[in-house]
């Protein structure tokens, strides 16, 4: 009786520890997103996200070339990185045996880690010291590579979880290998590899270090791949160590809609998933 | 009149012995029913004859197995060979992806054939020929995934047929299927056996006595006996038969 | 060979054997008693006969039923098959056997019978020569033992040739006019009741062989 009351007794005492734990944790992003909500909301209008910059001392203007510039650039790496991830995952999934495959495998673990300033400095010296110029070119590159292991590692995992069945079934059809994994195997992967794509995609839209050295940022508008370009972070960073309260105000309203982007991309993710 | 002549078929996977030394005629035009127990290679023998082997990189392959005198293990394109001998497999395996409609014509299209009037008729002929045509004639453009166990087993068959093979391999094709639903399949295999040769694996060795007329019994990779279906059941030559399908085994 | 997986069914199985076996026994019992009565003209034991009749009978539709059981749950195959088929018949052929054994002793008892030398001397060996058969196909039913049951199958035409000579000497000594014709007809049934049994233990061996090596040999000679 005495020992089932203090088992009782330190059982709930452990729930409420653990369950304490995970309120402490959540405070900080509920203050965060309390935070951007609160200051960000008061520079979020229809102008901020159309207008131009205002020059320095004139209130008002938006991020509209910083939101195109994001568009543009994330829009190539995913270019550079869907493909990349997709056909390395599927050459693991498929293919993949031996040396080669290790070390693969072992590579993409390896760049999954790596610091996104590195992989920035890395483009840095492959692209723009020799072309000579930032790009958005070669931001899409940096945040290219930064893609290429999550679709990878997730194109992988999908693909392994298709029953062996789908495969054989549509090989003894006589349907050569690589029609099997293309039309049978990919599809029938597809719900998890496009959750992998979009959280890879909300992963690098608010990277910042890898476009310092690539994209650089620009007031202006521009649509030229190898001009230096706007990025939302980048603008963001700009205007938050600014003296200046308007800039620190529009650098909490492109905070607030960098999250709401990647918050949609989660969110949508999760429902694919979900809906499989 | 033999249709399939393995001749001293041997199959290893890795150190493990699957197949040892196996030599059957499989008749044209009829039901050939492989049993044993779990693990004695009817399966595998069954897959040497599309050649699934080939997707396992440690498999290793002997003898000979003739489809009409031609060596399938010298074939140099394999999926032509796979056109020829159709599988349906132990548990029904639809593509999800795609519409009932399309899980037929799945055989054509990626093989290439195109003409739409044709791939219709061949799609309707398929499914018609796997009883199925009136359970699925209002939903052909609905996932397969609604369908029953049993109706996506012969929506398998049918996607297997619209291929025109002249071979059908079926690798325990009712295990996952209830008593009803297998007495509907058996009962299609009855019929489509007058145009193609079917060889099945069953561990239901009441299944194989109702549906074939020839059957061998496999056990730790040899055959052990194979002969027409009724002798076999009623007086087997050999004493491990005998042992099997009465059941005193073990 | 080898026991079954299922130790019920093993049983079952066995309890089949016993209880042909055991029906077997039985009929052949009445016939010899039957015989005996024959043999001294004493019908005053014929009660017994009579009395293993309807066990007998019994015994037949336990056998059936379980038989029919045992199909129906089972699905026998090969040699169990062989064994359960071959039991319905059997205990039609045993049925057989112990009515035509009361048959005999009736007959006998109401023709007053007395078995005159002449006589006697043609219907004893056919007597004899079915007896032994009837013993040898039930004890190669027991022992499975299908050369046995070949050598019973081979001397049916001794019993088809001792009931000719019975007929052939009945005729003669009807012509002669030396045996009431009621006596000789009762006499001719029994000689025919005789030739019958050695005709089921025929069967009985055949289907010995058919249960024991899967061969059919009925209807073809020796």
């Amino acid at each position: 009786m005495k020992t089932s009351l203090r088992r009782r007794l330190s059982n709930r005492l452990f729930l409420l520890a653990t369950v304490g734990c995970a309120l402490v944790a959540l405070i900080p992003l509920f203050l965060i997103l309390g935070r951007l909500v609160q200051d960000g909301m008061q520079s979020l209008n229809w102008a901020f996200l159309t207008q131009m910059p205002a020059p320095v001392g004139e209130v008002g203007g938006g991020m509209a070339n910083a939101i195109m510039g994001t568009g543009m650039i994330v829009g190539m790496a995913m270019l550079i990185g869907i493909p990349l991830g997709i056909g390395g995952g599927i050459y693991l999934s498929e293919y993949g045996r031996g040396q080669l495959a290790f070390w693969l495998r072992y590579l993409s673990d390896l760049l999954a880690g790596t610091p996104s300033i590195v992989i920035g400095i890395f483009v840095y010296v492959l692209i723009v010291v020799p072309t000579k110029h930032f790009s958005a070119l070669a931001g899409s590159v940096a945040l290219g590579i930064m893609m290429v292991p999550t679709i990878t590692r997730t194109t992988e995992e999908m693909l392994k979880m298709v029953p062996r069945d789908l495969r054989e079934a549509s090989l003894a059809l006589g349907i050569s290998q690589w029609r099997t994994i293309l039309s049978i195997v990919l599809a029938a992967g597809s719900s998890g590899i496009i959750t992998g794509i979009l959280l890879s995609i909300s992963r690098v839209a608010g990277e910042t270090a890898p476009l310092l050295f690539t994209a650089f940022g620009n007031r202006f508008w521009n649509t030229d791949v190898s001009q230096p370009t706007a990025a939302l972070p980048l603008q963001i960073f700009a205007y938050a160590i600014s003296p200046y309260d308007d800039w620190q105000s529009q650098a909490w309203a492109g905070a607030l809609l960098l999250i709401m982007l990647v918050l949609c991309l989660n969110v949508t993710a999760r429902f694919i998933r979900r809906g499989h | 009149m033999s249709h399939i002549r393995i001749e001293n078929l041997s199959v290893q996977f890795g150190d493990h012995q699957a197949l040892r030394d196996v030599s059957i005629d499989v008749k044209r035009h009829a039901v050939t029913a492989i049993i044993g127990p779990s693990g004695c290679g009817k399966s595998t023998l069954i897959r040497s004859i599309n050649r699934m082997h080939d997707t396992i990189p440690t498999s290793a392959v002997s003898g000979k197995i003739f489809l009409d005198g031609e060596d399938v293990l010298k074939m140099s394109d394999v999926t032509a060979l796979r056109r020829r001998v159709g599988m349906v497999f132990q548990r029904p395996n639809p593509f999800p992806t795609m519409s009932i409609y399309d899980n037929v014509a799945a055989g054509l299209r990626l093989n290439g054939k195109q003409n739409r009037r044709e791939m219709e008729e061949r799609v309707v002929k398929s499914i018609t020929q796997a009883a199925l045509w009136n359970e699925v004639k209002d939903r052909l453009h609905k996932s397969p995934m609604s369908l029953s166990g049993g109706q996506q087993q012969r929506l398998c068959i049918a996607r297997a047929l619209a291929v025109q093979p002249e071979v059908l391999l079926l690798d325990e094709p009712c295990s996952a299927l209830d008593p009803i639903a297998t007495a509907r399949v058996e009962e299609l295999i009855d019929e489509l056996k007058s145009r193609f040769t079917i060889v099945m694996v069953t561990h239901n060795m009441q299944q194989a006595a109702r549906t074939s007329q020839y059957t061998a019994f496999m056990y730790m990779g040899q055959l052990i006996e194979y002969g027409n279906t009724t002798e076999l059941f009623t007086k087997p030559k050999v004493q491990q038969t005998e042992d099997y399908i009465t059941g005193r085994f073990g | 060979m080898n026991q079954h997986t299922s130790r019920q069914y093993e049983q079952e199985l066995q309890d089949l054997r016993e209880r042909l076996i055991a029906m077997g026994s039985t009929v052949e019992g009445m016939i010899i008693q039957t015989s005996d009565m024959l043999e001294h003209g004493n019908f005053s034991s014929i009660e017994e006969v009579l009395q293993k009749d309807p066990v007998a009978n019994q015994m037949e539709l336990d056998i059936d039923a379980l038989c029919v059981r045992l199909l129906a749950l089972r699905q026998p195959a090969a040699s169990d098959l062989r064994l359960i088929t071959m039991g319905l018949k059997l205990t039609k052929e045993l049925e057989r056997i112990g009515d035509i054994a009361v048959n005999i002793a009736k007959r006998g008892r109401a023709c007053n019978w007395t078995p005159g030398k002449a006589v006697w001397s043609e219907l004893h060996p056919l007597i004899q020569q079915t007896l032994r058969m009837i013993h040898g196909s039930l004890d190669a039913l027991s022992k499975n033992n299908v050369t046995e049951a070949q050598q019973i199958r081979s001397e049916d035409d001794v019993a088809d040739d001792a009931e000719k000579k019975i007929i052939h000497k009945l005729i003669e000594l009807l012509q002669a006019q030396s045996m009431p014709v009621d006596h000789a007809t009762s006499l001719l049934t029994i000689a025919k009741y005789y030739e019958r049994l050695a005709d089921h233990s025929t069967n009985i061996a055949e289907m010995v062989i058919y249960m024991m090596t899967g061969k059919d040999v009925r209807h073809k000679r020796a």
